[in-house]
């Protein structure tokens, strides 16, 4: 009779139990796996229908692009040229984000950018010169039939796709949108898909491949540039080195302190210059030091910079991080600040070494320069500065205006409603070139 | 019956296996503790800390272990808390630290500037473990992208585009970055460019994108090699 009870309890949990068990599993599973699967149709749909959303704002843009063209073949109001040319401006750069956000690597669609980029930052020069009072050249008139022509195509092109349902709706697994079928915005040796655009702008061909100016002297080979760095980085020797040929082509070094900090340094193949110096610094602090260790600082950086044969550089701006003072020094030349010759400076905050250095932007653009004396006086400068600014400090400076234009302005540094701004005005024509405000943040610092 | 048995464990694993994944997902959200066993530079802060006020008398290494843990353990008793040698929230605040916390929300300072926080996620997420100069030329690469025409024109853009990194598309871009990422983003932002001006970079030992592999390389840092493009 036991037996007959245990064997009977035996096919009770065989029989019922188990198969019930596996029942409930499955059911289960198969549950779990509906909402999974309806969960994950939500997600598509969603990253489906933005993408959908960008590609026909990316078309209505194109269109208005192509409109806002034409019409400006045809405008003869200096005022409604202005209008047109702004409004390609904005409609370029709502492109442009639009572009970026349809799933389509930058393989595909790098050209494109790159041509409606250069559309808006072309119309935004010829505002410029518009405003300046120049008209536009025969060569900005073939230029803008030619975008005309060519925007009408891609945004032909574009809408064609939309229409045929050519939105790839399984894109969020590929990134193949707007090619694979076709390379016609893909990127290709040559760059005869699109029109070549002559003008002064900072995504302009030739502001892209501009040379550094500031390089020049005798070629120096690997033995002369690893005893300039040996001295600049003050190191006994090197654990590698090796070479670059980036925008300026360099020797690079690299090393390592007895207290285990790293250096990197990188001199020019051409004049043997100083590119930069990147280490750390011993300690850790940040914030804004006291006046008299700011002084310090500063002239730690100057000593070194004048070391190098930097002379006549001032302290614009300091920054305060990982145990650094970053400061920027610009050039200075007939008592006017030269913003594009920048050189960074960075200084160990307890030892007041030397522990970074960037000259590059000084390498790209210091040139010898015939800067004028200015025709107004500061005073006839500062009757056009808006009434509402209470001046505080005012400077000369030779400010960009385009890649390749600088301005002898007067600069005012004053504040308004207790924020900071500067504001430059044209030591000889009197106009306004430039309004800055002042962002202070707790480890910057203006030290004009 | 013996096969039935089995299937019965079989369905009971499954469960098992199920009901885990269910929790190690919910412990992924949860806030980081320092424990013994942590390492990183969140411990390196700690035994700071600890060493400048006398808890800790051993080496300032990073690595959470008996020693730390003891130190730990005298502050938190000094201090009225629960001493139990784990640095939580509780013991973290007394002692003036942030600790990071698993999931993606950001932690103090860098709240201030998203760009750069962005920035130093990518790099994490793309180049931790590289050289500290591998890990600002990925910073200045984004960087260069954001300058040049042929990218999207802001930070968010050029590392959200699509296909662009590939820890954006594995989602590591959403780890919080540890202090060296930051400071690596940071002299990026200040304009370190060890690259001189590159647009691309990969890893040759995995990459299979052959127009990448064709680009001339123009240095190589660590694990990636870097190009201008054409």
């Amino acid at each position: 009779m036991k037996y007959e009870k245990a064997e009977k309890a035996g096919h009770i949990i065989t029989r019922v139990i188990v198969p019930l068990a596996l029942v409930v599993a499955v059911v289960s599973l198969a549950f779990w796996g509906t909402q999974q699967r309806a969960l994950a149709d939500e997600y598509k749909n969603t990253a489906t229908n933005m993408y959908k959303r960008a590609f026909n704002e990316l078309c209505t843009d194109m269109n208005d692009l192509q409109t806002a063209l034409g019409k400006l073949r045809v405008v003869t109001s200096p005022t409604q040229n202005v209008l047109l040319l702004d409004d390609i401006w904005r409609i370029s750069g709502s492109c442009v984000s639009m572009l970026s956000q349809i799933p389509s690597s930058h393989l595909d669609v790098g050209e494109l950018n790159l041509f409606i980029t250069r559309v808006g930052d072309y119309a935004h020069a010829l505002t410029k010169k518009a405003l300046a009072g120049e008209t536009a050249s025969d060569e900005d008139r073939d230029q803008l039939d030619q975008l005309y022509a060519r925007c009408g195509e891609i945004a032909k092109d574009l809408n064609d796709r939309l229409s045929v349902g050519d939105v790839p709706v399984a894109a969020i697994t590929s990134d193949e949108f707007l090619t694979a079928v076709d390379d016609t915005y893909a990127s290709t040796e040559d760059e005869s898909k699109f029109p070549t655009l002559i003008y002064d702008g900072p995504f302009s061909e030739s502001t892209q491949k501009q040379e550094a100016r500031g390089v020049t002297g005798d070629e120096v080979d690997m033995d002369k540039a690893r005893e300039l760095a040996l001295k600049l980085a003050d190191i006994p020797s090197f654990d590698s080195e090796g070479d670059s040929n980036g925008k300026i082509p360099a020797y690079d070094f690299h090393g390592t302190y007895e207290d285990g900090r790293e250096v990197d340094i990188s001199i020019t193949k051409t004049g043997g210059l100083l590119i930069w110096l990147m280490s750390s610094a011993t300690g850790t602090a940040s914030g804004i030091p006291d006046d008299a260790t700011v002084e310090e600082l500063k002239k730690a950086a100057l000593d070194w910079l004048s070391a190098q044969g930097y002379e006549s550089m001032k302290a614009t701006y300091a920054q305060y991080y990982a145990g650094t003072a970053l400061i920027n020094f610009a050039y200075v030349e007939n008592d006017a600040i030269v913003y594009n010759d920048l050189i960074k400076v960075w200084v160990d905050r307890e030892t007041r070494g030397i522990v970074g250095a960037d000259a590059r932007n000084y390498l790209f653009s210091h040139v010898e320069r015939d800067i004028p004396a200015p025709t107004l006086s500061k005073e006839e400068a500062e009757a056009k500065v808006s009434v509402n600014l209470d001046i505080e400090s005012s400077e000369l400076a030779l400010i960009p205006v385009t890649p390749t234009k600088e301005r002898l302005c007067y600069e005012f540094k004053g504040k308004c409603d207790g924020d900071e701004y500067i504001v430059y005005i044209d030591a000889e024509t009197g106009e306004e070139q430039q309004i800055f405000v002042i962002i202070n943040t707790e480890n910057g610092q203006l030290t004009l | 019956m013996a096969k039935d048995t089995g299937h019965a464990k079989f369905a009971v694993t499954l469960a098992l296996a199920l009901a885990l994944c269910v929790l190690l997902q919910s412990a992924a959200y949860a806030a980081s503790v320092l424990k013994v066993g942590s390492s990183g530079d969140e411990v390196v802060t700690l035994q700071t800390k600890l060493k400048r006020w006398g808890y800790y008398t051993g080496s300032i290494d990073g690595k959470f272990g008996t020693q730390t843990k003891k130190a730990v353990v005298y502050f938190q008793q000094k201090n009225g808390l629960v001493a139990d040698g784990v640095v939580g929230p509780a013991t973290a605040k007394a002692m003036g630290m942030a600790l990071s916390t698993s999931s993606s929300g950001s932690s103090g300072a860098s709240n201030s500037n998203s760009d750069l926080y962005l920035l130093a996620r990518c790099v994490y997420g793309e180049a931790r473990g590289e050289p500290y100069k591998g890990q600002v030329a990925v910073a200045a690469v984004i960087l260069n992208r954001v300058k040049s025409g042929e990218f999207p024109d802001s930070i968010s853009g050029v590392i959200y585009q699509s296909g662009a990194f590939d820890a954006v598309k594995d989602g590591q871009v959403n780890l919080t970055p540890d202090e060296t990422s930051i400071k690596a983003a940071t002299d990026a932002m200040n304009g370190w460019d060890p690259t001189n001006g590159c647009l691309f970079y990969y890893n040759p030992a995995t990459s299979t994108n052959k127009w990448m592999l064709s680009l001339p390389v123009t240095l190589s840092i660590g694990r990636h090699n870097f190009c201008l493009g054409n």
